[in-house]
């Protein structure tokens, strides 16, 4: 008829509403995927050094994750190329049911040992705090830095 | 929404006022950022694959002093590193010493050292044989204490993923 479009089986509305809708939730979804795939690229590596006075008291060099946070830890090394103790005691503390205990002690000789501590060189699934600590046994490792660097992945 | 348009209007000035109304195309924009976000997802997810194992030989004069053997992943990349094996089969050295450095905080550190004894334990050494995540370079030496080792090959072969 002139003046009129004619459409094919009077289709005149097409109503994309429910694929729109279909489409925002697929996209809610890949966001979700996206946000969990991220993670397998790992954190900003963890790398610094502290000081303190290792043969006054065993101390805190690092504490890695945080309370209720699920991460894969992939490396930790120490270097402790700056002390001389022939004893140099690392321990690792982490809540087990709620209460930190001390998971781990290895005593290096920094005389004999490489400077460079291997202290975690596999992969340990974390959801609390790991807190690492060093201790000498030669009171001129007292203010010297010790050094860490450490790869985490968020799960 | 009706494209009916009623008899004796301006036919183009009722299309453009129907079109004129049309939502910008969300259909299109949807799926244009999920294949962006999946774009992206195959990205990480290619890499689960690992990259292409690294396998070579290096020839060098083992005991005149420690040598390179191989140097594994990149400065500044995020790599889990799942194996590294060292094949010594042509050494005949009693003490053949190898070493991984690795930086700390910026600098080069030796974090590993064991020495092997070419004659009894196994041609190839399991260096690493577990994962260990990496974000800088491992440097891989070697050392024997045998002149007869010197201009001997060393076999490696390593297995990368990256991050």
């Amino acid at each position: 008829m002139p003046g009129e479009f004619y459409i094919e089986g009077k289709q005149a509305k097409v109503d994309l509403s429910q694929i729109i809708a279909n489409l925002a939730g697929l996209s809610a979804k890949v966001d979700t995927l996206q946000t969990q795939v991220d993670k397998l690229e790992g954190l900003p590596p963890g790398t610094d050094s502290v000081v303190a006075d290792w043969q006054i008291a065993e101390a805190d060099v690092i504490s890695i994750g945080a309370i209720n946070m699920r991460y894969k830890l992939h490396s930790l090394l120490l270097s402790i190329h700056n002390l001389t103790g022939t004893v140099i005691t690392v321990r690792l503390y982490m809540r087990v049911k709620g209460v930190e205990r001390k998971v781990y002690e290895q005593a290096f000789n920094a005389a004999m040992d490489p400077p460079g501590l291997w202290v975690v060189n596999g992969t340990v699934g974390i959801h609390e705090a790991l807190r690492v600590t060093l201790q000498s046994n030669e009171v001129a490792d007292n203010g010297q830095a010790v050094d860490y660097d450490f790869i985490l992945e968020a799960m | 929404m009706s494209l009916l348009i009623s008899p004796g209007a301006n036919i183009l000035a009722s299309i453009k006022a129907k079109t004129d109304n049309l939502p910008a195309d969300p259909a299109s924009q949807e799926l244009t950022a999920s294949a962006d976000q999946a774009a992206g997802i195959k990205g990480q997810t290619d890499k689960l694959a690992g990259a292409v194992p690294v396998t070579g030989s290096a020839t060098q004069n083992w005991q005149t002093a420690e040598a390179d053997v191989v140097t594994i992943g990149v400065d500044a990349t995020r790599n889990k590193l799942h194996d590294l094996s060292l094949n010594i089969s042509n050494l005949a050295g009693t003490v053949v010493t190898v070493r991984l450095y690795k930086k700390i905080n910026d600098v080069e550190r030796k974090v590993y050292e064991q020495s092997f004894n070419a004659t009894s334990d196994p041609p190839g050494l399991p260096i690493i044989n577990g994962t260990w995540a990496t974000h800088d370079l491992i440097r891989v030496t070697l050392q024997s204490n045998n002149a007869a080792d010197n201009g001997k090959a060393v076999d490696y072969d390593c297995l990368l993923e990256a991050m």
